[in-house]
């Protein structure tokens, strides 16, 4: 799961550039008003130089204080891109999904293209993830600042710390298999989008994703919630390590070696995190959906969002697990049919895509 | 018990058992005299006392009645206190939107009686004299059936029960921690012809009278205690409690704080007047705040005695708070309480502990009166906590110093200025100011950084010499502002550094009108009504102009301008403007590309109008090299103004520093980014 997923991520990292620099241009755009500001405030004077060769907090402060004060709208300006970023990594999680499960390349207009169809259903599984994280670590929080309430009464200092940690860890490893699920409820939904109902339009029912996401997450729970927060500590060390190094270069008369620093590891955060996706998409691919619904007659196919790319069949990006030889518990029973088989009469109409069960009536059938 | 036999000892030639003071003569005027008995319950978190004090007439005149502080009554939803901290903010806690039970407090008075007056319970009588808030129990007011005589003295016995609220505003409990400060009924101070005696307001210290001390505390035997003045006994009682004996002179209050958890620490310093032994309580669980607040200390206590005189009691209690109260950063007379935490990498401890020690000399033993001259206390103090932590810590790196950034004291003291600097005057009562930032604002930073910038106007040895000579002039006598500055514009004039305006005997001394450079405005001498500073305090310390000058307009241009290719020489200009209401003269250093430097001083009339321009000034140059800087204040010491910014202009544009700030908003800002994908 770990190495498989890290092949997809690795294999497709247009994925991840394309999100990073989402991430970078946006703050990079939001920040400009900010850093004009600051230029006009600094780069002319002599009580800035407490901020080039060394880096005084006061003085810092004085020219946030002032920021917010004189020109507020410049301070906030930045905070904007906030929902933007998130409009777009909504736009391209879908597709980043897409490219993991179908092999795509993880194009720009193909993540785009994908984040828009499945938009809606993205949607609603953040919606149910919210509700449902909401419900289930409300309980864990209550407890925990019950907890909280109980050490603050009876313990201090460094052991009043070591005491509340237990308790967020395990907050945190709830809220990490919530995340986990949910993530590979978008899996499954992705996949789901390659299978009709009966009345022909492509399955795009969240709700259909839940029960496979489930029995993947159950059967598979400790190494999926291993990887999932091993990725996710390797994540946070990274900004951690690359932010405290970067911090100590704060003193420094020059900026780059610092934003780069931070840069590689917000990258690297950044990727972890798509990592765990590519290691979702490999667990999911051990346990695909059951079969799809029998389209109904007259049922005119509607395209599905992979339709773009890959009108039919469905390429498999992985090969799928040899099936497990299943030991009977009873007698086998002789097949009664022929072997080699019949042909399988021709369907009239339809997809030839799709097997259609043949109707038991005489005139569905030639010959 | 060895540390109360040592203190107790005498030493040669002394008598004292509490101070160092030379045959034990009494430092301070002593009105007062209180001996309590009290009997803690740590487990109620209440006490039960006796408190019997002897109040010796030297007011002069006859008095009927008699004002007594209750300041644990503070602590109830109706209180003037908890109003003005809930509509005003407070100092130390939030807006408190609630009232649990926990943070009731209260000190109920069964009864009180003087020797030769009866029992005068049914007199008691609360009152209000700051906002008429009949609701207030903070001021308890018990007229006399017959008036005491001058020089003669009253003797109240009294039985009180105090119930301690969870930490509000330096009292109170958190966990087993037990802090008792202005825990009993203490009576006000007749100052200036009547009584003073104010409510307890949410921003508002103390006054007080004083006197000697002798109390008896009786509280579980596993618990630690702290208290004002030398311990002169420790009984353990048959029913697991202990009883703790303190003696305390030449004081204004008594405070103490008990914790089973307290971890004693203890060293000496030895003073200009004798030994003092620095006793640390500090927590179990904060392993190296003992060794720290012992080192700072020490460090403090010779910088003070140095700088502005000895410190006269022969032992220093320093109090390590329970986290998470609002216990911490507290004086009280020759205690204090520090604050500290598990991890600070920061100098907040060493500051804090500077801090409230600094607070023995301005609160402790100058004594002015905190309600209605706060500035005389925090803001001297702040003052002095800036150049004692500068000494000590270094001047950029006093509060806080690590590889990659520092922090100092002036900064910190100016960044919380700027943050609310014309809503008061630091002359204010601290009850009367627009809110608590801008009491802390103006009462402690205004008055640091107003008297960081006087050193540059008088030189930094006048103002140390002024600093001495007010302390050892004023010690134990409850000066006032006038006294203050009137004692600086002496040294200053002394020195050269100001001119002296004399006055008509008993005129109005308040604000004398006088003009930059000492202009005479009186015609009769021999009084000496004030100083070329005066000004200058007009609008610091009496007003509330704000102080900011910039430079601008700096331009670069040939002469001869009309002439094509021609190149010299220069014509430069620089305008220094005044952007605030706050007038001062300028110094202005300009930079020439060839190097060479130039000084301006500009002296802006005092008034604007038909007399002069008090808003701009442009200076021109011709020059064969461009001006390449300018900038006010060359030598940095007007630390009042509230942009250093705009006093500089530089024509080589150096972007390294927008660039840092907006590199680490946007590293942010991704991170951010990053921590919201999560929910997708």
């Amino acid at each position: 799961m770990l190495v498989g997923g890290l092949r997809l991520m690795l294999g497709r990292p247009g994925v991840v550039v394309w999100t990073y620099l989402a991430s970078l241009g946006i703050a990079l755009l939001f920040s400009l008003r900010m850093h004009a500001q600051l230029a006009s405030l600094l780069d002319h004077s002599m009580a800035a130089e407490r901020l080039n060769g060394a880096f005084d907090l006061p003085t810092a402060g004085a020219v946030i204080l002032r920021m917010f004060r004189h020109a507020p709208s410049a301070g906030a300006t930045p905070y904007l891109g906030l929902p933007l970023y998130f409009l777009v990594y909504f736009l391209l999680v879908p597709g980043a999904l897409f490219c993991y499960r179908a092999g795509a390349p993880g194009k720009l207009w193909i993540l785009f293209n994908m984040g828009f169809c499945f938009f809606w259903r993205f949607v609603r599984i953040t919606l149910l993830t919210v509700v449902v994280s909401g419900i289930l670590l409300a309980p864990f929080f209550i407890a925990q600042n019950l907890w909280s309430n109980h050490v603050d009464e009876h313990m201090v200092g460094v052991a009043s710390v070591y005491a509340l940690i237990p308790g967020y860890v395990v907050i945190l490893l709830v809220a990490s298999v919530l995340r986990l699920y949910f993530d590979l409820v978008e899996v499954y939904t992705v996949q789901l989008d390659d299978q009709y109902r009966a009345n022909g339009r492509p399955d795009r029912r969240v709700r259909k994703a839940l029960i496979p996401a489930w029995k993947a997450l159950w059967w598979n729970l400790p190494r999926a919630l291993g990887t999932f927060v091993l990725l996710a500590l390797v994540g946070a060390a990274a900004i951690f390590l690359t932010g405290r190094i970067a911090v100590d270069m704060l003193a420094q008369p020059r900026v780059w070696p610092a934003f780069l620093l931070v840069q590689a590891g917000l990258f690297v955060s950044l990727a972890t995190r798509f990592w765990q996706r590519g290691a979702e998409t490999i667990l999911a691919g051990d346990y695909l959906l059951p079969a799809g619904a029998v389209l109904e007659d007259g049922a005119e196919l509607q395209p599905r969002c992979s339709a773009v790319f890959y009108p039919t069949p469905v390429p498999v990006a992985y090969a799928p697990p040899a099936p497990v030889p299943v030991v009977p518990a009873h007698p086998v029973l002789v097949d009664p049919l022929p072997d080699p088989e019949p042909p399988v009469p021709p369907v009239r109409r339809g997809d030839s895509g799709m097997f259609r069960v043949p109707s038991r009536e005489s005139d569905d059938i030639e010959g | 018990m060895a540390l109360s036999m040592a203190l107790a000892a005498p030493m040669c030639g002394q008598t004292s058992l509490a101070t160092n003071a030379p045959q034990g003569k009494p430092l301070s005027t002593r009105v007062v005299d209180y001996a309590i008995d009290a009997k803690i319950d740590t487990d109620k978190k209440a006490l039960d006392a006796t408190e019997t004090l002897t109040y010796k007439n030297l007011t002069g005149v006859p008095l009927t009645s008699f004002p007594w502080h209750l300041y644990l009554n503070a602590f109830q939803p109706e209180s003037t206190f908890t109003a003005e901290e809930h509509y005003q903010g407070g100092v130390r806690g939030d807006r408190a939107t609630d009232y649990p039970a926990k943070k009731m407090g209260s000190v109920t008075i069964a009864q009180i009686d003087a020797d030769g007056y009866g029992d005068l319970t049914a007199a008691m009588k609360y009152v209000a004299p700051d906002d008429g808030n009949a609701n207030d129990k903070t001021v308890m007011m018990l007229a006399l059936p017959k008036p005491l005589a001058p020089g003669d003295s009253i003797t109240f016995h009294l039985r009180f029960h105090d119930q301690f609220p969870e930490s509000i505003a330096r009292n109170g409990y958190k966990r087993d921690f037990l802090m008792g400060g202005q825990w009993f009924p203490k009576v006000g101070v007749f100052w200036h012809g009547a009584w003073n005696c104010h409510q307890y307001h949410s921003t508002t210290e103390f006054f007080s009278d004083f006197g000697t001390f002798h109390v008896r505390l009786t509280l579980p035997q596993r618990y630690v205690l702290g208290a004002t003045g030398v311990p002169t006994g420790d009984q353990a009682n048959s029913d697991g409690t202990q009883t703790l004996s303190f003696y305390a002179e030449d004081v204004g209050d008594f405070a103490w704080a008990a914790s089973p958890h307290f971890e004693v620490t203890t060293g000496t310093f030895l003073g200009s007047m004798g030994p003092v032994q620095i006793r640390v309580l500090a927590l179990h669980a904060h392993p190296k705040a003992g060794a720290r607040y012992l080192k700072i200390m020490q460090e403090s206590l010779a910088q003070f005695d140095t700088r502005y005189g000895p410190y006269p009691y022969k032992i220093l209690t320093v109090i390590d708070p329970e986290p998470d109260s609002q216990i911490f950063g507290m004086e009280y007379p020759t205690l204090f309480t520090g604050g500290t935490s598990w991890w600070d990498p920061t100098y907040g401890t060493e500051v804090t502990a500077e801090h409230e020690f600094g607070h023995q000399y301005w609160y402790g033993m100058v004594a002015t009166n905190e309600f209605e001259d706060a500035w005389l206390d925090e803001g001297i103090n702040s003052y002095t906590e800036v150049n004692v932590m500068d000494a000590i810590k270094g001047s950029r790196t006093s509060v806080f110093q690590q590889p990659w950034g520092s922090a100092s004291e002036t900064g910190v003291q100016g960044l919380q200025y700027v943050s609310e600097p014309d809503y008061d005057p630091v002359v204010r009562h601290a009850w009367q100011f627009a809110n608590a930032g801008s009491y802390g604002a103006i009462t402690y930073s205004k008055t640091a950084l107003l008297l960081k910038t006087l050193e540059g106007i008088v030189g930094r040895d006048t103002m140390d010499e002024a600093m001495h000579v007010y302390f050892m002039r004023y010690r134990f006598t409850h000066p006032t502002t006038e006294d203050f500055l009137r004692t600086i514009e002496e040294v200053a004039i002394k020195k050269g550094r100001a001119t002296g305006v004399v006055g008509e005997p008993g005129g109005s001394t308040a604000e004398p009108q006088v003009g930059f450079g000492g202009v005479l405005l009186a015609e009769k001498p021999n009084v000496f009504v004030g100083s070329s500073l005066r000004p200058y305090f007009k609008q610091a310390v009496y007003g509330t102009a704000v102080l900011d000058y910039a430079v601008e307009d700096v331009t670069n241009g040939p002469v001869k301008w009309w002439v094509k290719g021609s190149e010299k020489p220069i014509h430069s200009s620089v305008t220094v403007h005044r952007l605030g209401d706050f007038v001062l003269p300028v110094t202005l250093e300009v930079t020439f590309a060839d190097g060479s430097k130039v000084r301006e001083l500009w002296v802006p009339p005092a008034t604007e109008g038909a007399d002069g321009n008090n808003r701009w000034k442009t200076f021109v140059y011709e020059r064969n090299a461009e001006m390449v800087a300018a900038e006010i204040d060359p030598d940095h010491t007007v630390m009042l103004d509230v942009d250093h910014f705009n006093d500089s202009y530089r024509a080589e544009a150096k972007g390294v520093p927008a660039r840092k700030l907006t590199n680490v908003w946007m590293s942010g800002l991704e991170a951010m980014e990053q921590m919201m994908g999560w929910l997708v």
